[in-house]
């Protein structure tokens, strides 16, 4: 048996580029489905935990996927209506759930830039890794892979994206400083910067923080009563929160009606989430949703279109398999001379056969080793599909 | 072999049947015999039923006292990679094998000590002028050479029986010359008996015994 494997071994090195090509399309015809059975699997497993780890979420009345998404995979999505404040705080007074708000409308260099309160990092068991949660107005804390990707720290500053370039009504961007970065948690979170819902309506435009009234050019002041001061607009703006500037930044107007994203509530038992749900849906003008049943439905959708390439990942194979049964059918077929010289000169009967078969399994077996090595290469090396959904 | 018969028919041909008697054949250790007679008339069949690859239908066949018609097909073969070293006209190197390598194929296939082996086919190599070859594979090597890499095969397990079946056949005569003088002279040294087939009758001078393959039956009844 050792004389035959070390037959086929020289075969195979005397004839490498036959023998590379064929482990070559072997390999890709096992990678692709298999990469792709992988990736579905762990695309699948990812979601429904996030989705299944997630009770309930209240969001504005419309697509229950873009509030599904938004919410929790920080999905970008222009078609998301706002809810109050005051939505929070009417939820809140049913006593039936813990209530996170969450404000998910801006970017820092490109990252999701999250508002909520510090009852999301321990909802979603962030760690911190150094630093920080953002407590204060005009600070954030980074997830893991942000804080790589940027090379930030705590105390580094990270400016928000304007959303208006050449708009000046609309606020300039924000510089915050970098509170903390949270440890890894290969999910979302790991893309995105936290900061408090306050520094989301920083961003909004709608809280600022500027010279007291009392204090600036008069030139500045427009109208001024006993109760109200009208500034101009060329008065500009703290274009970061500081320790000296924090207790000048306010809103102007009710502040129950800030805007939020979304909700996001831990009912206290599963009765509760239950009357939550059924009370908002009927009573409010809101919606609620179930992160779990809204994923189930849409990997339905997705994994019917998997089971199609999966379809296809067999033929794939079946076709390869066929092309390299003929390869080697021909192969065998020019070393008749071969087989015949062997058999001559006293090798087993079943030799022939067994140079062949070495030579088929040893060309699988590197064929399958080269593509689950690329499996785990490709795995490793794309980026988080969940986190990058 | 004694009172040995062989018989074969080609399927889908009327033709007679081929058929080979040998009454009675022996080669002694060292000997060196021609075997000679027209194409068709069974000098490649009686290569073949020493080496055990054919099994006649009677009689007897036997190397090295052992009854090659009595062993099986595993067992024949086995004695065939430990017992026969076989040269073929066509060389029949394997073409992705170094010449090493094609050498020490019969102990690979076989149950040989490797080591000892690759110093035997050293030894060979350095006899039959190949030692500066042994890491080329055939496409390399000139057809001279290919032969001496194949004799040195047939030699590498130290058989008791050589059977050439015209290796001279595609040299050119200072070769062929060359080659049977290798031959001959290992066989004798080795004391292996050697049985070689043969067209070039300028050869057969150098051989023992010259054998007839015609000759080898019965004495045919005088036709009045």
């Amino acid at each position: 048996m050792s004389g035959l494997l070390y037959l086929a071994w020289r075969h195979a090195r005397a004839h490498a580029g036959r023998s590379l090509l064929l482990i070559l399309c072997i390999a890709l015809a096992l990678w692709v489905p298999l990469t792709a059975g992988v990736l579905a699997k762990r695309y699948n497993r990812d979601l429904r935990t996030r989705a299944e780890s997630t009770p309930l979420l209240v969001g504005a009345p419309g697509n229950r996927y873009d509030l599904t998404l938004a919410a929790l995979y920080y999905r970008p999505s222009e078609r998301i209506e706002t809810i109050t404040y005051r939505s929070l705080e009417n939820l809140q007074d049913e006593g039936r759930a813990v209530c996170i708000p969450l404000h998910q409308r801006f970017t820092a260099r490109g990252y999701p830039v999250v508002a909520t309160s510090v009852e999301y990092a321990e909802f979603r068991d962030l760690r911190l890794a150094a630093g920080a949660d953002p407590l204060r107005i005009g600070t954030c804390t980074l997830g893991a892979d942000v804080a790589e990707e940027l090379d930030l720290g705590p105390g580094d500053y990270l400016y928000s994206d304007p959303t208006e370039l050449y708009d000046i009504a609309r606020p300039p961007a924000l510089k915050m400083r970098v509170a903390g970065v949270y440890a890894p948690t290969s999910s979302p979170d790991d893309g995105a910067v936290f900061c408090d819902v306050r520094t989301a309506w920083v961003l909004e435009g709608i809280a600022h923080g500027h010279e007291n009234a009392d204090e600036i050019d008069e030139e500045l002041v427009l109208t001024k009563t006993d109760d109200s001061v009208s500034i101009s607009g060329a008065l500009i703006e703290y274009a970061e929160v500081t320790e000296a500037n924090e207790a000048s930044f306010h809103y102007h107007g009710d502040t129950s009606l800030l805007p939020l994203t979304a909700v996001l509530a831990v009912p206290h038992s599963a009765k509760d989430a239950t009357l939550l749900k059924s009370g908002v849906n009927a009573r409010m003008p809101l919606q609620a949703v179930t992160p779990s049943s809204v994923i189930d439905d849409l990997l339905g959708v997705v994994f019917k279109v998997k089971a199609f390439f999966d379809l296809v990942g067999v033929f794939l194979i079946i076709t390869t398999a066929a092309l390299v049964a003929l390869v080697f059918l021909l192969s065998s077929r020019l070393r008749t001379a071969e087989m015949r010289t062997l058999d001559r000169i006293g090798a087993p009967k079943s030799a022939s056969r067994t140079l062949i078969g070495i030579e088929v399994l040893g060309t699988l077996a590197v064929a399958v080793l080269i593509s689950l090595a690329a499996t785990a290469a490709t795995l490793r090396l794309l980026p988080d599909l969940v986190a990058s959904f | 072999m004694r009172d040995m018969t062989f018989r074969r028919q080609d399927s889908g041909t009327d033709a007679a049947p081929f058929e080979l008697h040998v009454k009675d054949l022996s080669l002694s250790a060292g000997e060196t015999v021609a075997c000679i007679g027209p194409s068709g008339a069974g000098k490649t069949t009686l290569v073949h039923l020493f080496a055990g690859i054919l099994t006649p239908d009677s009689g007897e066949v036997t190397l090295a006292g052992q009854r090659l018609d009595q062993l099986g097909e595993r067992e024949r073969r086995a004695q065939r990679a430990s017992r026969v070293g076989l040269v073929f006209q066509e060389f029949e190197l394997l073409d992705y094998l170094s010449a090493l390598d094609n050498m020490l194929l019969p102990i690979r296939l076989g149950r040989g000590d490797l080591a000892a082996a690759r110093g035997r086919a050293h030894e060979l190599a350095e006899t039959l002028g190949v030692k500066g070859l042994l890491r080329r594979v055939p496409q390399r090597l000139s057809q001279g050479e290919r032969q001496r890499v194949a004799i040195a095969r047939a030699l590498i397990a130290s058989p008791a029986l050589v059977l050439c079946d015209e290796p001279t056949g595609n040299l050119d005569p200072k070769t062929a010359d060359s080659v049977l003088d290798l031959l001959l002279a290992q066989s004798r040294e080795r004391d292996a008996a050697l049985l070689m087939v043969t067209h070039d009758h300028s050869l057969l001078d150098r051989f023992d015994r010259v054998i007839d393959v015609r000759e080898l039956g019965p004495a045919k009844e005088p036709t009045p």
